[in-house]
């Protein structure tokens, strides 16, 4: 075995003993060991599947959002200057503002629910996918581009040949972030904005920690990480069958 | 006498409106089916005419007529290969043919073909660019000018990123290919070797605003082999060239 593996996988190992050691001394209370957080996973295991669901689906539906929304305003401020002047101040705004903050207002606005979550993890994913989006959709090649004019390319055909391909490893590249950030908008959107109906992972994790239930709460962690790593794998996989023959590892090889 | 191919006449050109003058008065007469050599020092402005040429830029003042601008009439090939990294070579090589409109699948194809035998690159037509070397890319990028059957090729240094000994074998392929397309070429380099060794006529530029230093016909037979290089006249050639600049 290979020592990419085989150290990671020493670290690991070396951490789960730690973890499991140290919960020994401390009290159930307050910290749940490995085995403790495994056996609440096999116990919930149909309940926390269904909460997954519902987490997963709303920050899915918010990175599609995300997605959308960043592609065609990136593909604004790619072919407008004035627009970019005009507007990239205030999307840099709701990069800035943090979603926590935000939640209770979409709690005024959308009510108690799904939608809380799904709205949450598009504001936070929105940001990658714009700046993936127009940093790529600026990145074409001047020559490229200048060959497509000479054969009369109009806009649409330059976008379509040219500019969207090439634009394509930075969208992933967004993607890849924005994946990440959308499990984590949805889970502060449980956490604000789920009164348990339906109960979603961030409801979840705050409803085991208040009944001193830690590996409960723990398995419920577990599993909005496996979430996150669930979306960056199925990117990298889309990445790949798209991408993946002419740039990165295939395509320097 | 043939009809000029290309022909600049009074040229003013600027960057912009706060920038020098690069062009200033300029003329120059490109006759049909020769094969014309800008030479200059590097950045005094040789890849700007051949941009003027391809109407890829337009005049501040004066004239450049290059024939029917569009519909494949001009064939480009820049210093890098600018193929397009994910598309095959027959697809980079067929892209010229996907925007100029009137092309059947099978006469694509045809087009295709033929411009890929031209370079000696039929093996290669379902490899991505990538897999190609330096000097395969650039023989994908001549076919890529060719496919439209230009009437006026414009090369851009296509030489300069290439290694000595694949030079000079692209030098006979390029020579080749131009020569059964019975197009009017016209190419920049920074090598006047290069320019005496593959063209009828070399021109000699420099200065700012840019002026004509020499024009000089080769008066050498064809087709032109790397052995030429030895000859006493082409040594000539090179040395008048060399004082010009």
């Amino acid at each position: 075995m290979s020592r990419t593996v085989l150290l990671p996988a020493l670290v690991g190992l070396v951490v789960l003993v730690g973890w499991q050691l140290l919960s020994a001394t401390l009290p159930p209370f307050l910290m749940a060991g490995p085995l403790e957080v495994l056996s609440a996973l096999s116990a919930h295991a149909g309940k926390l599947a269904h909460s997954a669901w519902i987490t997963g689906s709303a920050a899915v539906a918010g990175l599609c959002i995300a997605t959308l929304s960043g592609l065609l305003l990136g593909g604004l401020f790619a072919t407008s200057r004035t627009a970019e002047r005009a507007l990239y101040p205030y999307a840099l705004l709701v990069q800035t503002v943090p979603v926590i903050a935000i939640a209770p207002l979409l709690v005024v606005w959308l009510d108690y629910g799904w939608w809380v979550s799904c709205v949450s993890a598009a504001i936070v994913s929105f940001f990658p996918m714009l700046t993936g989006a127009h940093v790529g959709l600026r990145a074409t090649d001047p020559d490229q581009l200048a060959l497509l004019r000479l054969y009369g390319a109009g806009h649409r055909q330059q976008l379509l040949l040219l500019r969207l391909p090439a634009a394509a490893p930075h969208i992933f590249a967004g993607l890849r972030t924005a994946g990440g950030l959308a499990v984590i908008g949805a889970v502060v959107g449980d956490f604000v904005g789920s009164n348990g109906q339906p109960p979603s992972l961030g409801y979840v994790v705050l409803k085991a920690a208040a009944a001193a239930d830690v590996a409960r709460s723990f398995a419920a962690v577990v599993v909005s990480a496996l979430l996150a790593l669930a979306l960056f794998g199925l990117t990298r996989v889309a990445e790949h069958a798209t991408i993946g023959a002419w740039h990165g590892d295939r395509a320097t090889a | 006498m043939a009809a000029p191919a290309v022909r600049f006449q009074a040229v003013d050109f600027r960057w912009s409106s706060d920038s020098p003058l690069l062009l200033s008065d300029f003329d120059l007469v490109v006759e049909a089916a020769s094969v014309t050599a800008i030479v200059g020092p590097s950045g005094c402005g040789k890849s700007t005419l051949l941009r003027l040429a391809a109407g890829l830029v337009h005049p501040t003042s004066g004239t450049v007529n290059a024939g029917p601008a569009g519909a494949g009439h001009r064939g480009y090939v820049f210093q890098a290969p600018t193929l397009l990294p994910w598309r095959s070579v027959a697809e980079n090589v067929g892209l010229p043919l996907d925007l100029v409109p009137g092309f059947v699948p099978r006469e694509r194809t045809r087009r295709i073909a033929d411009a890929l035998r031209a370079v000696q690159l039929e093996d290669a037509a379902d490899k991505l660019p990538h897999a190609l070397s330096g000097g395969m890319q650039m023989r994908a990028s001549l076919a890529r000018a060719l496919v439209t059957r230009p009437k006026l090729l414009l090369l851009d240094e296509p030489f300069s990123a290439l290694d000595a000994l694949t030079r000079r074998l692209v030098h006979q392929q390029f020579q080749a290919a131009w020569r059964a397309a019975a197009a009017t070429v016209l190419f920049v380099t920074h090598d006047i070797d290069e320019a005496v060794l593959l063209a009828d006529r070399v021109v000699s530029i420099g200065g700012s605003p840019l002026q004509i230093r020499a024009d000089l016909p080769i008066p050498l037979p064809h087709p032109r082999t790397p052995e030429l290089r030895h000859d006493p006249a082409l040594g000539a050639l090179v040395r008048t060239l060399e004082e010009s600049l």
